[in-house]
């Protein structure tokens, strides 16, 4: 009963902050076209970004320093100065080279499957983190009975040896 | 030139593994170090509380630990120490009395 | 020469072998002997692998090309200083280098654990020979670096222009051996699990080498991402490529075990856990491992790539079944002494950071991976690129800045509602200050301005936890020297304080990337001599470039002048260099680096007509920040791995 409370009060907590900021994340693309200082040459780079280059491993176009890069960033900016949507040229380039000229997976088909596991694996992650910490908490009695039967059960015996302890942290200390 | 290096090289490396192999065990020397792998042993155990003591006196100054909590920790650390002292003391007698065990009944056979 | 090189890693492989079976049998049969002479295996073999290397450097030095693999990684115009880079530039080299520096590190672990007797030790040993040992069977079976052409060549193909930066004299070091020391906590850890031994003897060295391995990770990505910036051009300094995120997810697993091995030291709990962190952490390392030595996924880190992937994957494959059998095997042994008192306490905080760091790690694991995956699932290659990262990362990374501000308020145990309050009051309302300062300066990007907030609250709360410690230190001491008292209290909990500046030096990493992510501006363009382009408040002017052929490479330099409004700020020199024999061009960018910003010059080609160039510019603000994250990390490193004092320990034995 408690269980499903205190999941949606720590998700809350640590959530809440984590959607709001992928909202502006993912949209900072967009958002940033309203910009006055962003113009023609942020959605260009933008698009940089998102493009990979097909023939160099794991860079993307703007990383890349390859000749087959500056083609086609020049393309990129022609396609742009033509009036072509964003989308527009990205299709044209997966066309072309496939999908894998993508720098993230779609989010349909096999790509949604890239998107949708992580915030379902940190769910769980969650969940698995809040029944723990339940579990352990609800264990304080016995542990506190224990311990308090071992002191009075051994206290006397110890006594000797706490003096001793105590005057050696007393002359530790300066 | 390398085949003199690698001589050396193998000679050193058999050294070292064989030695504890074939050296001999005097046993008046293995009681002195049992005796003194078993100080290190609770010297190492009681450094450690006394740490855990000290900077749980410092927290306590600082206020960043609450004064109940200081009280329990500090306690349930001090009966630890002395609970090693008393150990460790039990287990110095035991080997001490074990050595002389031994010295005497070395004597009796002589 | 190259015999005696060969020689020596069998005679290491022997060693392994004769270690592992003595240890083995000392172990079952309670031969304390036995298992010191096995002690005595692992102290050899870098002696024989110290020969080794040592045979292969000289091999370098004196240009012996009748090695197959200084033949392939040096060449005679190479400068000699190079050799070090050389040495590891290649996977027979980088081989070695890991093998020596896992069993010299080991070796060092070894000797300083006071006890080298009983089965503990005996199990830890074993651990430790048997990761050894498999180096050294790949070293001298699969890549042996002293193999011999059939004829010596008149001159080697040179070191790959890419590696000729300072950052590689460092940063390949560093990464290797961070990743491969995890090892030495590891093998700690399974020693006690193996043993049954489960106490917590083995926190204190767990934790030790846990945090040097650690430190060693983070700071060789410093330098990678240093060097990404200065040499790949394309004015970033990270780019999730799947071997920068190889090396990143043990390095976050790591994160994760150096926090919470902490409340296992201070409140014997989290024994289990500890142990599936240290288990996961060198299984990424295993895995980072792999996907460096010849994994199949593309990176720009490909130079090293060998054919060796399936035997790492069988390594990983082992590392994962062995730790996790083991510690199924051990579950009943590793029940926690106390219990949770509160959910808000350090330890609740520490367990919320373990599963952000996770998340991070795991997100990162699934973009290596999901291109294979969606190959073998749909037929076509699915790329997971730097804007998949950026987005699902981001946030995370972020939560957890903000988790390094509060956790540290929360005490150890429990604390009442109020007492939390009262301690991020002050930390919240300066933060507020400088959320409303923010404002005022026009950072308007809703992420920008909430990931500054977050960071410099960071900063709010450490500010506040020292002069609070400082001021109570101080009134207990009965003096007012508030900077004696700083530092009493800073050597009075080293591990906490020595935290305390890693998190000021991770919030100053993060500064830089959220100013240089947001707010760069960025310009590619073509500039005849004499011609200046204007970026931001800057004007760049292009005054030529002089060309300087040499043996290997032609190098071009291109020279620009800064300005900002009019005024000449600094002269700055744009290079490249044109490598005919790998048909590659290198470059190195001009940067001129001040707090606020870097003017960041990248001369990408020469035009046709030999006189007008290519440059990209960019003007990135904060970047300087990054770099001076570093310093802090070793320092707090070093403050919280400072030994306890000796001294009472010596007046008892005296």
């Amino acid at each position: 009963m408690h269980i499903t409370q205190s999941v949606l009060r720590i998700s809350l907590i640590i959530f809440v902050p984590f959607f709001i900021l992928s909202l502006p994340t993912t949209h900072a693309e967009t958002s940033q076209l309203d910009n006055p200082d962003s113009s023609f040459e942020n959605q260009a780079i933008n698009l940089d970004n998102q493009l990979m280059c097909p023939i160099c491993p794991g860079e993307t176009l703007r990383q890349s320093q390859t000749t087959i890069a500056k083609q086609m960033r020049g393309i990129i900016r022609n396609k742009l100065a033509n009036g072509e949507s964003p989308d527009q040229i990205k299709n044209y380039f997966v066309s072309v080279y496939g999908q894998s000229i993508l720098a993230e997976p779609p989010s349909e088909g096999a790509g949604l499957l890239a998107w949708a596991l992580p915030p379902f694996a940190i769910f769980t992650g969650l969940f698995i983190l809040i029944l723990t910490l339940r579990a352990m908490k609800k264990k304080t009695p016995d542990s506190i009975v224990q311990s308090g039967s071992l002191e009075i059960n051994t206290q006397k015996q110890l006594d000797p040896f706490i003096a001793m302890v105590d005057e050696e942290l007393k002359s530790g200390r300066d | 030139m390398a085949s003199i290096f690698a001589t050396l090289l193998v000679l050193v490396c058999l050294f070292l593994i064989l030695e504890p192999l074939i050296r001999k065990k005097s046993e008046a020397e293995s009681v002195e170090q049992l005796l003194e792998n078993h100080e290190l042993e609770f010297l190492q155990l009681r450094e450690r509380i006394y740490e855990e003591i000290r900077t749980l006196q410092q927290e306590w100054l600082i206020k960043s630990v609450s004064e109940e909590s200081y009280k329990t920790e500090i306690d349930r650390l001090r009966l630890e120490a002395a609970a090693l002292l008393r150990d460790q003391t039990a287990g110095r007698n035991k080997i001490v009395e074990l050595q002389s065990d031994l010295e005497s009944a070395i004597g009796e056979s002589r | 020469m190259a015999e005696l090189g060969t020689m020596a890693v069998i005679v290491a492989l022997i060693l392994a072998v004769y270690g592992i079976s003595i240890t083995f049998a000392g172990f079952k049969f309670q031969n304390d002997r036995w298992i010191l002479s096995g002690k005595r295996a692992t102290l050899a073999i870098p002696i024989a692998l110290g020969l080794a290397t040592l045979v292969l450097v000289l091999a370098f030095l004196n240009n012996d090309f009748s090695i197959k693999y200084v033949a392939q990684h040096s060449s005679l115009s190479m400068p000699r200083i190079y050799t070090w880079v050389a040495f590891y530039a290649g996977n027979e080299g980088s081989l070695l280098f890991v093998a020596f520096s896992l069993s010299f590190v080991s070796a060092i672990a070894i000797s300083r654990s006071k006890i080298s007797t009983g089965n503990h030790f005996a199990a830890t040993n074993l651990v430790l020979l048997l990761i050894i040992g498999f180096f050294v069977l790949v070293l001298s079976v699969l890549a042996n670096p002293f193999s011999q052409l059939p004829s010596t060549p008149v001159d080697g193909k040179g070191i790959n222009p890419l590696l000729t930066h300072p950052g590689m004299f460092i940063h390949p070091p560093l990464i290797m051996t961070g990743l491969i020391i995890i090892a030495i906590p590891f093998s700690n850890a399974m020693g006690a699990l193996i043993s049954g031994q489960i106490d917590d003897q083995w926190v204190d060295s767990g934790r030790f080498w846990g945090l040097i391995a650690w430190s060693m990770l983070g700071i060789g990505l410093l330098l990678g991402a240093w060097w990404a910036y200065t040499i790949l051009g394309w004015g970033g300094y990270w780019a999730w490529d799947p071997v920068e995120n190889a090396a990143f997810m043990p390095w976050l697993g790591m994160t994760a075990f150096i926090h919470s091995i902490m409340v296992q030291k201070r409140r014997g709990m989290f024994r289990l856990w500890n142990i599936v962190l240290i288990n996961i952490s060198f299984s990424l390392g295993a895995f980072g491992i792999f996907i460096n030595r010849g994994g199949p996924v593309p990176s720009v880190h490909s130079f090293g790539a060998s054919t060796l992937g399936w035997v790492f994957l069988i390594f990983l494959g082992i590392t994962v079944l062995g730790s996790f059998g083991i510690f199924f095997y051990r579950l009943a042994y590793l029940k926690s002494k106390t219990s949770l008192e509160s959910y808000m306490s350090r330890e609740s905080s520490f367990l919320v950071n373990n599963l952000l760091l996770l998340s991070v790690a795991f997100i990162t694991l699934w973009g290596v991976v999901f291109p294979l995956i969606s190959e073998l699932w749909t037929g076509t290659t699915l790329t997971v690129g730097e804007p998949f990262f950026n987005k699902l990362n981001g946030p995370l990374l972020l939560v957890l800045i903000v988790l390094m501000g509060v956790g540290p308020l929360l005490p150890w145990r429990r604390s009442t509602r109020k007492s939390v309050i009262n301690a991020l009051a002050i930390p919240l309302l300066i933060t507020l200050v400088f959320f409303v300062t923010l404002l005022l300066y026009k950072i308007h990007k809703p992420v920008a301005l909430i990931s500054f907030t977050a960071s410099f609250f960071v900063l709010a709360s450490i500010s506040q936890e020292w002069v609070r410690g400082s001021i109570s230190l101080s009134k207990s001491g009965g003096h007012h020297n508030y900077l004696i008292s700083f530092i009493k209290l800073l050597s009075g909990n080293r591990p906490r304080y020595g935290g305390y500046i890693v998190h000021i030096g991770i919030v100053l990493l993060a500064f830089g990337i959220i100013g240089s992510q947001f707010y760069n501006l960025e310009k590619d363009v073509i500039l005849s001599p004499g011609q200046t382009a204007t970026i931001g408040n800057y004007q760049i002017k292009f005054s030529g470039t002089t060309t300087v052929p040499f043996n290997d490479r032609t190098e071009r330099t291109a020279l620009m002048e800064v300005s900002k409004n009019g005024t000449l700020v600094t002269r700055i020199n744009a290079w490249q260099a044109l490598y005919p024999s790998f048909s590659m061009l290198s470059t190195r960018a001009a940067i001129h680096s001040t707090p606020k910003e870097d003017i960041y010059i990248m001369f990408s080609e020469l035009q046709p007509d030999g006189k007008s160039a290519v440059f990209r510019l960019l003007i990135n603000p904060l970047v300087w920040w990054m770099w001076v994250a570093g310093p802090f990390v070793i320092l707090g490193t070093l403050l919280a791995l400072w030994p306890i004092s000796r001294k009472n320990i010596q007046i008892e034995t005296s």
